[in-house]
């Protein structure tokens, strides 16, 4: 009845492989009525072949821009204003409207934080959920209720034959997210894209999806893009770890190395700020969290320099000036912060 | 001691009306015979998953929300006997701080006019409101100059800072908080929940406080209890639920919650099964269809809440087995 979730967070092998998919540079701004919303504003993050990348950070970092960005679904008044995007080597920024129509959900798909909204209300699962085979692989009805049938059953829906035939409304919150798993695998994609994909469930429920998903990514070898602000989540399920501040990166590590050794000051702060159960705090002293002072600025007008700058504890006159610029420190561990080493350019 | 807050037994049930004629389809036992104490200076963490019955329960407290059945007692008084008038009085002294800190604050007031509410219900004049809410206002952080903005104007950690001057207006001796911190970014979470420690020390407050965060709990609470589908399943102190959580649901709940701690990353006990519908709660214990240790009378009977050692509470017709010998491996892995 019980299940074992073997760790996904083992370090990847030193090797560099080719990355699937390279964010470079990336720049979306938002031309607000107040002005320019630089929310996204020089971003880099790669993803391995099979492995999973945590994107974390606060509300407002920029984590559902960036992934939005890959699949060129950016929301108005938001334009990508610069960078590449990678994907098997093509920049995805040059594609064509027609072209990337034909890659979302097929090469490329994702899974959305709300399953409630995810779906369409108005058809049952199985209409639109082969309506993605009719259109992508030109399947036939039949062949296509089969394959949906399969992966419901995949997902541990049980009884799909009669889950096809039922109405988003008709499910439980864990039962729909399953459906939007299901739904993203359909067309075997190379890489699946999870925008805080548990953030809406119980904690019991949570705990599920997230086994499922490293079960399927393990087993298809799929490469995954898990944003979330959920520390525990993504020690659970990433195996390299990217901290977004403000719109920018700060770090990018294996997961082991994100908690065992973080480098970038708000990566530190971050942890510390984490209630955690192997620090006994229940032991009769009550000891108070560290935390960190103020709050993310405003994008509108973000500050010159390093953007962590008014709430860093490392901070010196110099990260007034130079915005840092993310270096790498070791293999695979990059650093965005001129106290680590970072080249910064001066404002 | 007696208790500062004492509730036994209370229910709060819900009628459900279905279909174009609204007939009646059946009752939501959304409190089902919940019994619990908070003593004076004390935190009672109350947690469980979303639709277990805690916001209910805590709106119940206040009457907020009119309980079906049990008692009620707050400060000795016998709270279901008061008039309007006296419950008015007696909800002075125990004030309730929110999850969410957008909805909760009406946007069309002054930050100083949210604070004040308090002192204008209970007929103050208008220089001891002003003075009280610069007081409270600095209490938690802000500065009496904020007293003329307006909620937007302010951040989630603000906001929420605002909620709590609310609810410390007059000098309560109960703060109920549902969830007062799940709304808000990590960074802001640690900042929201020293100033509560820090306010209790001060005032010698008391706390109810709800979350669906074991990791926060630990951190906050002298003792939790744990609710599923209406019904207290475990209290205990917290020392004793950390190390040796009796029931299976709680065992659950912790293996589920995300850790970042290095030695709990890497295994994990994941529970079947979706939680299920308070409409139609499964028969004898309520946790048998996705509990591992369930046995044929599970199913037939509900297991009542025993003292299994002092202070410590489980409702589950087997945890006399898991007490008598606690060095049993947590679960059985992969059973
Ligand atoms: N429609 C919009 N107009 C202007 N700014 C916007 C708009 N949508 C988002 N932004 C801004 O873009 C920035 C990044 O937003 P994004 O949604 O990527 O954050 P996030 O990291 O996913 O946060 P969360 O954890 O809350 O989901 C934020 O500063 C946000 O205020
Ligand atoms: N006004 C209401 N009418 C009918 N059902 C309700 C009402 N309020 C709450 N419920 C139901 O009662 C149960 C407990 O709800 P709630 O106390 O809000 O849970 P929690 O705070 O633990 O998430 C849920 O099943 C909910 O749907
Ligand atoms: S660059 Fe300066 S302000 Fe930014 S993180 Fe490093 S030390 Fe802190
Ligand atoms: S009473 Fe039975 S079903 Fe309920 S928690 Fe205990 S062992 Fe499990
Ligand atoms: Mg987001
Ligand atoms: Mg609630």
């Amino acid at each position: 009845m019980l299940s074992t979730l073997a760790s996904a967070a083992d370090p990847t092998p030193m090797a560099a492989p080719k990355p699937l998919i390279e964010v470079q540079d990336l720049k979306v701004h938002f031309f607000t009525r107040d002005g320019v919303v630089r929310a996204v504003d020089g971003v880099d993050y790669g993803v391995n072949p099979g492995e999973t990348l945590g994107i974390v950070g606060e509300s407002g970092s920029g984590k559902t821009v960036s992934s939005l960005a890959m699949l060129r679904l950016v929301p108005p008044p938001a334009r990508t204003v610069g960078g590449r995007i990678l994907f098997e080597g093509e920049d995805l920024l040059t594609r064509t409207p027609k072209q990337m129509a034909a890659l979302r959900g097929r090469r490329i798909a994702m899974i959305f934080q709300n399953p409630a909204t995810s779906l369409n209300p108005i058809y049952s699962i199985g209409a639109q959920l082969s309506e993605i085979l009719v259109w992508h692989e030109k399947a036939s009805r039949r062949q296509a209720e089969e394959r949906v049938a399969e992966l419901l059953n995949l997902v541990g829906i049980t009884d799909p034959l009669t889950r096809l035939r039922q109405f988003p409304h008709e499910l439980s919150g864990g039962m729909k997210q399953r459906v939007g798993i299901a739904r993203a695998l359909l067309c075997n994609p190379a890489l699946v894209l999870a925008d805080e994909p548990t953030t809406a469930l119980d904690v019991t429920i949570q705990a599920q999806i997230l086994e499922l998903l490293a079960d399927l990514q393990a087993r298809f070898h799929m490469s995954m893009v898990l944003v979330t602000h959920d520390m525990g989540v993504v020690a659970r399920m990433a195996n390299r770890i990217t901290v977004m501040y403000a719109g920018r990166v700060c770090e990018t590590a294996d997961a082991a190395t994100i908690f065992s050794a973080p480098q970038h000051p708000y990566t530190r702060a971050l942890l510390e700020s984490m209630p955690r159960i192997d620090q006994s705090y229940s032991r009769g002293a009550r000891q108070k969290l560290p935390t960190i002072a103020g709050r993310p600025p405003n994008l509108l007008n973000p500050p010159a320099g390093c953007r962590f700058h008014d709430r860093c504890p490392e901070a010196i006159a110099d990260c007034r000036r130079i915005l840092p610029v993310e270096t790498a420190i070791a293999p695979g561990h990059t650093v965005s912060c001129i106290r680590r080493g970072s080249p910064g350019i001066a404002a | 001691m007696t208790p500062l807050l004492d509730v036994a037994d209370l229910a709060v049930h819900f009628p459900v009306f279905r279909g174009p004629l609204r007939r009646k389809a059946g009752t939501v036992r959304a409190v089902d015979g919940v019994s619990l104490q908070v003593f004076r200076g004390e935190t009672l963490a109350l947690v469980g998953e979303s639709g277990c019955g805690k916001s209910t329960l805590a709106r119940a407290v206040l009457r907020l929300q009119e309980p079906s059945a049990g008692q009620l007692r707050f400060e000795g008084q016998d709270l279901l006997r008061l008039d309007r008038r006296a419950m008015k009085a007696a909800r002075r002294r125990m004030r309730m701080v929110f999850q969410d800190p957008h909805a909760s604050l009406n946007p069309r007031l002054r930050a100083g006019e949210i604070v004040g509410e308090a002192f204008d219900i209970h007929g103050c004049t208008r220089r001891e409101r002003d003075a009280g809410v610069a007081e409270l206002l600095t209490l938690v952080g802000l500065g009496p100059e904020h007293a003329a903005r307006f909620p937007h104007e302010f951040s989630g950690g603000q906001r929420q800072r605002i909620g709590i001057a609310r609810a410390l207006a007059l000098h309560p001796s109960l703060v109920v908080c549902d969830e007062p911190v799940s709304a808000l970014d990590v960074s802001v979470q640690a900042q929201i929940v020293n100033l509560l420690m820090e306010l209790q020390e001060r005032l010698g407050l008391s706390y109810l406080f709800i979350s669906h965060d074991l990791h926060l709990v630990e951190f906050i609470a002298d003792r939790v209890a744990v609710m599923y589908l209406g019904r207290i399943v475990e209290t205990a102190p917290i020392q004793s639920l950390y190390a040796a959580p009796l029931h299976p649901y709680t065992q659950a709940l912790l293996a589920a919650s995300p850790s970042i701690d290095p030695d709990r990353r890497h295994q994990h006990v994941v529970p079947d099964g979706e939680v299920p519908s308070p409409l139609s709660p499964p028969s004898g214990c309520a946790f048998h269809p996705r509990c591992p240790f369930a046995i044929a009378n599970c199913r037939a009977e509900m297991p009542p809440l025993l003292t299994l050692a002092p202070g410590h509470d489980v409702r589950c017709w087997r945890a006399g087995e898991w007490a008598a010998a606690p060095q049993r491996a947590a679960i059985p892995v992969g059973s």
